[in-house]
């Protein structure tokens, strides 16, 4: 049986748990949001069970565990904020108790996995040492430095945030910060030693690239912008003028790029590349849990395939 | 009627690209969005945060007081916030949820 671990809106998790339904895939998808209400879990006699209206599932019988970014449990409880938190935090390690259980390469990916791999500077460090090339990059939180790196680069400097792009205010407007050139009027017109800011030199890219790496499946998918705009950063216009081209990857970085997965643990992940008119791969960075399912459903990939097989094929 | 922040200038440096986001109104235009929804599911895991597979122990990183002080404060100053402090420093390491040396709202 697959464990899918997930929230109740994901669009990712319906959509792979509906093909992989429809392919005869045997699943319990586990909302953590919402699994307060319908489902239990127990322990006796030193195994783990989850319960539903409709089975038993103990941790022993998992055979695999799909990690689809599941959030906090919420609970029904009456009483004050604290008592609801330690209602909370209960289910949790509850839940974290079962899961436990279940050994971690039935895991896609293991939750500590994505931790490890999910810190963008650590990734060039070690993408560098797996044979890819990276940006030239400079963190810094001082104004000579930047500059002196903004000329030796001859301008061509971007900036983009280390965690996220996407500030979201519930009761307001949200906004974004996409990787943005950095020009000379952007130089001094910030406090740049309030926040530590990353800068990269910008590749001159022909096009994009987003690998999807689902176990033995590495999947290249070219983007190319149809119109001007967006040549710093592909998501701009939400992609609307992107062209989808499957393409073959160099063995080089496959393989650098399958030996910096196997080194975080990742099964599964979605990394992003520049190529540049002379067809160098310029690794970008590497989501343990990116997005993916966009590229099925523009109809230039078959991931869900991947995925399957990987479920299916674990012992 | 929601404001865009105030206009006093940006506080850091990236702040200065901050830009109004585009809601999509396709489902998974990109992957990122849904029609339905109002909140981003970027590449990079929101959750990402916890080490524990079910984010539950993130409400709990601000009043993380671990063995190894982060903010390098000797014994004796500790002891002395100890006096101060009014919350639990229980045996189970309340921000053990957090894979991150530092934690994060």
């Amino acid at each position: 049986m697959l464990l899918v671990l997930t929230s109740s809106a994901d669009e990712t998790a319906n959509y792979l748990c509906t093909k992989l339904i429809g392919a005869g895939v045997r699943l319990l998808r586990l909302d953590t949001d919402t699994c307060a209400r319908n489902v239990t879990i127990g322990y006796a006699r030193n195994a783990p069970v989850l319960r539903t209206q409709d089975l038993t599932l103990r941790a022993e019988d998992v055979r695999a565990v799909w990690l689809r970014r599941p959030k906090p449990v919420v609970v029904d409880a009456a009483g004050d904020d604290a008592q609801r938190a330690h209602v909370v935090n209960e289910w949790g390690e509850a839940l974290e108790g079962y899961l436990a259980h279940i050994s971690k390469d039935r895991w896609m990916n293991y939750p500590a996995a994505n931790v490890v791999a999910s810190h963008k500077l650590e990734q060039i460090t070690r993408a560098l040492r797996f044979g890819l090339t990276v940006p030239d990059t400079l963190l810094t939180q001082s104004c000579e430095e930047l500059e002196s790196f903004w000329r030796k680069k001859d301008g061509r400097v971007v900036a983009k945030p280390l965690a996220s792009g996407y500030l979201e205010r519930p009761k307001g407007v949200s906004s974004s910060i996409y990787t943005s050139r950095v020009g000379r009027e952007h130089l001094h017109a910030a406090d740049l030693a309030a926040c530590p800011t990353l800068f990269q030199e910008e590749v001159a890219k022909a096009f994009d690239v987003r690998v999807t790496v689902v176990d033995e499946a590495v999947v290249a998918v070219a983007l190319h912008r149809e119109e001007a705009g967006g040549e710093v950063d592909i998501r701009r216009d939400n992609m609307r003028n992107v062209h989808y081209e499957p393409i073959d990857i160099p063995i080089r970085v496959a393989t650098g790029l399958r030996r910096l997965l196997a080194s975080y643990g990742l099964r599964f992940a979605a990394a992003d590349f520049g190529v540049t008119a002379a067809k160098s791969w310029v690794f970008f960075e590497v989501n343990p849990n990116g997005q993916w399912a966009w590229l099925d459903l523009v109809g230039v990939t078959n991931l869900w395939q991947d995925f399957a097989h990987a479920f299916e094929a674990r012992p | 009627m929601a404001m865009w922040p105030a206009s006093t200038g940006p506080a850091t440096f990236l702040l200065q690209f901050e830009e109004p986001h585009q809601v999509v109104d396709a489902a998974v235009a990109c992957g990122t969005q849904t029609g339905t929804r109002t909140t981003e599911e970027p590449d990079q895991d929101p959750g990402i945060h916890p080490s524990i597979a079910c984010a539950t122990q993130t409400m709990t990183f601000t009043r993380e007081e671990g063995d190894q002080d982060r903010d390098a404060l000797s014994s004796i100053v500790c002891a002395t916030q100890t006096l101060t402090k009014t919350v639990e420093d229980p045996d189970q390491d309340p921000g053990i949820g957090s894979y991150f040396a530092i934690p994060r709202v």
